[in-house]
């Protein structure tokens, strides 16, 4: 009674630590099958205790409906067994691929085993015991096994994973499984048939066709049938000298110990893997986190580059200086080996590399280099950027940089396109097989599209210094026909005066004719030599705009003796596009010369001031005199006031004439100033 | 019957389950473009006949369990022109290396496709003339329950029975084990393979009805004669039960098969389901022919010596 409690109980303890093991948090892969093995455990403890119940023989008038459930129970919880077999064996890990055909080459033993099963209930016994035996042979046996094989499995899993506690506890807990398959499943009551009992065919066949009643009793069953027991309890029982029950419930409590400390493991397994998963996300975050810093880094090391580019091209850098730039941006940028710009050119309009960045040389080449390479010549002609993938033929990464046999591993290049029109192409390259990602292509081609800006900026400078020649020559000339070509005409008119009074002898007016001819040829040197001082005024890189107007006005002085005052009303330095400078420069000059020629001033004040109301800054040039002045009608008619007009508009500025006669006149041209925030969003648009 | 006698049904049913089978298998390689096209064809009818070797082996094996002395059953060929066991010895022989030069050509890659054919031809007639002499070997006057061509053509029906379901099984066990290993090459085969399963079960169901057919024939074959009535008596009293579960596993078996094949085509499911349903449906008609074949053995009563 004592084992058949403690067999119960041991499958009772192991139906509650499953159960409780359900309730408890956690998702790991075993509990989701759980409740199979906790409902094995009740329905194994139900039918121990009926069997204890049977044996003490205290409900006698029961016995039947006791046998009768613990039938149930031991079949229902070999059903059980059954199926939690089955996951732990199946659904913990996947099995291998040919252990689909297990199920099908089991069909054919099965057939046969489910057969035998079935004939053996026609012999003359109690019914209870065919059930018993097959519900331990059909049941039990191959659910223990597969448990056991599932455990086992497990173990193996484990150790592989280098858990070595939890791999030993499944280590026994298959074990123990296996050894509950054979006291549980193997070892049956004493009965007329196999594979517990070999016996001879014939004296059972005849006892069969009499119709006697088999005993249970093993010896007279024995007797009676000629039995040779192998696997019943009386022979376990002879064998070992303790009852089946008490192996059965060492195996038990075996099976119980081992899964109630492996499902614990389990849970710490889960916590384990959690806190690993937690590491490994907080290690993930960490990682974006950085990722995060050196992408903005790389952002704003890109937008840096991309706002100088434009500030250069916003100054008319040369455009040389400009390219140059742009390449060694890239390089540096792009961790590149080399980068190349090549433009469609030359006399058989060949795409030539005309600057380059690389470790051994960076500049513009001295002689134009023919491009070869198939793959920067193709993506020179089409739309689209292109960058080199991992099985990117070995030809079309040969002759992308100045050295022929140097070969790269990764190329970037994207199309360098002018009003729609094909124009070049530019390139980066490595070395190391590295491969340039789609990013890396974006700001290549944010550098392209600046190349782009600044040739063309390029082209509008030269075409704007072709007019700004031919505009100069066009005054030279106006200024030559209306002052000096007048006065050599005027003198020749008077020389020719001069001879026909000498024929004629009057004497007497050759003085004056003298004193004219004198005073136009002064006003003539002055022309010219206010023309000179014009010409020589220039505004190169080394002489600023300020240096350049208080200089000119010294000169101007001295020549017209009209006394002249600078101020210089700027903060810091001068805002104005190049362009602008000379147009202001240009204006100034034409003011002065109307004031020469015109007012008859003594005085002239010259100012440059800034103005700067919060939303725009200008540069005001003012030119006040202290001549006679002029009537607002003439003003407008005046050919060099319109010209000053146009010069200013021409660079965004106006211009102001405010003058009374006898009062002077004051010329204001306002001329706005580059912004360096405008500047910046250039540089933003083009990315 | 005791463990020694279990060894004649093991071999008897598993033999004709093979015979059956290639067979049947036979013939649908004949028509394999249409089913499964050429490339697929050849792989599946390899893999299937090494499943039908080792069944047949398994089956000559248990046949020895039956022997006093199994070491000498080779003796038993000696009398082949008198002796239908001899026979059948012989021929079950022959259809083993038959089975046994087919899977080796397929597994040594030999093309030769008439070779082939005509060898597995062969092997089936084999196959065949094994079961007609096992047949012959239970229509013996002593045993007046087995002594009648019924016996041969219930041999012959259980032979179609349990090869078309085999080859069903087998057939879906291929398509598991090709979804496993190379998943891509399972779609175009799953179609041909559900719709081949729908028509051997559509024979299943009409051999099911033959078999029956022949054991109700056999059972009427044995009311009248005193000889057979106590034949007649067992059956109906101790072995009524089997009996019974005979018909009902069979029964079960072919409902079970139909009721998987019909979810098959009205529901448009995957050849894949099919496989739990059809396993379960092939042990089912299995066990009860195996219960026939039981029930063939032990109510046979001997006359004379």
């Amino acid at each position: 009674m004592v084992i058949y409690f403690l067999y119960g109980l041991a499958f009772g303890g192991l139906g509650l630590a499953a159960s409780l093991q359900i309730r408890r948090e956690g998702d790991f892969p075993l509990k989701r099958h759980l409740h199979w093995l906790a409902a094995f455990g009740f329905a194994g403890a139900a039918a121990a205790w009926l069997d204890m119940f049977l044996v003490s023989s205290t409900m006698p008038e029961s016995a039947e409906l006791l046998k009768t459930l613990r039938l149930i129970f031991q079949t229902l919880s070999g059903l059980l067994l059954l199926k939690f077999g089955w996951v732990i064996l199946v659904r913990l890990t996947p099995l291998p691929a040919w252990a689909v055909f297990i199920p099908g080459v089991l069909i054919v033993p099965a057939a046969f085993v489910l057969t035998y099963a079935a004939t053996t209930f026609i012999t003359p016994s109690p019914i209870g015991i065919p059930i018993d035996i097959w519900s331990r042979y059909l049941l039990y046996l191959p659910g223990s096994i597969m448990a056991g094989l599932g455990f086992l499995r497990q173990w193996h899993v484990q150790r592989k994973a280098g858990l070595l506690d939890v791999s030993n506890l499944m280590l026994g807990a298959g074990v123990a499984f296996l050894v509950e398959a054979f006291v549980v499943g193997l070892v049956v009551p004493a009965a007329p048939y196999g594979p517990a009992s070999y016996y001879n065919y014939d004296r059972t066949a005849s006892t069969a066709l009499v119709g006697k009643q088999l005993e249970t009793s093993r010896t007279e069953a024995s007797r009676a049938a000629g039995m040779s027991a192998w696997l019943d309890y009386q022979q376990v029982l002879e064998t070992t000298g303790l009852p089946i029950q008490f192996w059965r419930t060492l195996s038990a409590m075996a099976v119980t110990a081992f899964v109630v400390r492996g499902l614990d493991v389990f849970d710490a397994i889960q916590r384990r893997k959690m806190r690993a998963l937690q590491e490994e996300r907080d290690r993930a975050h960490h990682l974006a986190f950085e990722a995060q810093i050196i992408a903005r880094h790389t952002a704003e090391s890109w937008t840096n580059a991309l706002v100088a580019i434009s500030r250069q091209i916003a100054e008319l850098d040369d455009v040389d200086d400009i390219l140059l730039d742009i390449a060694q941006h890239a390089r540096h940028l792009l961790h590149s080996d080399f980068v190349g710009l090549a433009l469609w050119g030359g006399e058989q309009l060949q795409l030539e590399l005309k600057c380059c960045a690389s470790q051994t040389y960076t500049g513009m080449l001295p002689q134009p280099q023919v491009v070869t390479n198939p793959l920067v010549r193709a993506v020179s002609l089409s739309t689209h950027a292109y960058r080199s993938h991992e099985q990117e033929p070995c030809e079309r990464l040969m002759h992308l940089c100045c050295t022929p046999d140097a070969h790269m591993g990764a190329v970037a290049a994207v199309p360098l396109k002018l009003d729609n029109r094909p124009i070049g192409a530019f390139w980066a390259a490595r070395t190391p097989p590295h491969l340039y990602s789609d990013t890396d292509v974006i700001w290549l081609e944010c550098l392209a599209d600046q190349v782009v800006i600044a040739i063309k900026h390029g082209l509008m400078t030269s075409q704007l210094q072709s007019v700004s020649v031919i505009e100069e020559r066009t005054r030279i000339a106006r200024e030559m026909h209306d002052g000096l070509a007048q006065v050599l005409g005027y003198l020749n008119l008077e020389v020719q005066t001069l001879g026909v009074l000498l024929q004629q002898g009057k004497v007497e007016k050759l003085p004056r004719k003298l004193d004219q001819m004198r005073d136009a040829i002064q006003t003539a040197h002055a022309d010219v030599r206010e023309n000179i001082l014009s010409l020589r005024t220039t505004l190169g890189n080394e002489k600023g705009l300020v240096p350049a107007i208080a200089e000119y006005l010294e000169e101007f002085g001295i020549q017209t003796h009209i006394t002249t005052h600078f101020s210089d009303r700027l903060a810091g330095d001068v805002q104005l596009s190049s362009v602008a400078e000379v147009q202001l420069v240009c204006i100034l000059q034409e003011a002065l010369t109307n004031v020469r020629k015109h007012a008859h001033a003594t005085h002239v004040t010259v100012a440059l001031i800034q103005v700067d109301d919060g939303e725009s800054r200008e540069v005001v040039l003012r030119v006040e005199d202290d001549g006679v002045g002029m009537d607002a009608s003439r003003s407008k008619r005046s050919f060099g006031l319109q010209t000053m007009c146009e010069r200013a508009r021409s660079v965004g500025g106006e211009l102001t004439v405010v003058s009374t006669p006898g009062a002077g006149t004051r010329v204001e041209c306002r001329l706005p100033c580059v912004r360096q925030e405008e500047v910046a969003h250039r540089s933003l648009v083009i990315q | 019957m005791n463990v020694r006698e279990w060894a004649l049904p093991v071999y008897t049913i598993l033999m004709q389950l093979a015979t059956g089978a290639l067979l049947m298998l036979w013939i649908i390689r004949s028509a394999g473009r249409r089913w499964f096209g050429d490339a697929a064809t050849p792989p599946i009818v390899g893999r299937l006949l090494m499943v039908l070797f080792v069944t047949t082996a398994i089956a000559i094996g248990g046949a020895h369990f039956h022997l006093s002395k199994p070491l000498m059953s080779f003796l038993a060929i000696r009398n082949f022109p008198t002796s239908w066991l001899s026979r059948e010895i012989v021929f079950t022989i022959l259809f083993f290396n038959g089975l046994g030069l087919l899977v080796l050509m397929q597994v040594l890659s030999i093309r030769r496709p008439r070779v082939y054919t005509a060898l597995g031809w062969i092997t089936i007639g084999c196959g065949l003339l094994s079961v007609l002499c096992m047949g012959y070997i239970y229509l013996m006057p002593t045993q007046p329950a087995w002594n009648s061509p019924l016996t041969i053509l219930s041999f012959y029906a259980t032979m179609l029975l349990l090869g078309v379901a085999a080859l069903a099984a087998l057939l879906l066990m291929d398509l598991k084990f090709a979804e496993v290993r190379v998943p891509d090459s399972v779609a175009p085969r799953s179609g041909a393979t559900g719709r081949l399963v729908v028509w051997l079960a559509v024979a299943v169901l009409l051999l099911a009805a033959v078999v029956l057919a022949v054991n109700l024939a056999q059972l009427d074959r044995l009311r009248g004669a005193p000889l057979t009535e106590i034949s007649l008596e067992l059956l109906l009293s101790i072995y009524r039960p089997l009996l019974w579960l005979r018909v009902g596993f069979l029964a079960v078996g072919v409902a079970w098969l139909m009721g998987a094949t019909g979810m098959l085509v009205w529901r448009r499911k995957p050849a894949g389901a099919l496989v739990v349903p059809v396993y379960i449906a092939c042990l089912s008609i299995l066990v009860g022919e195996i219960l026939a074949r039981f029930l063939l053995y032990a109510a046979h009563v001997r006359v004379g010596l």
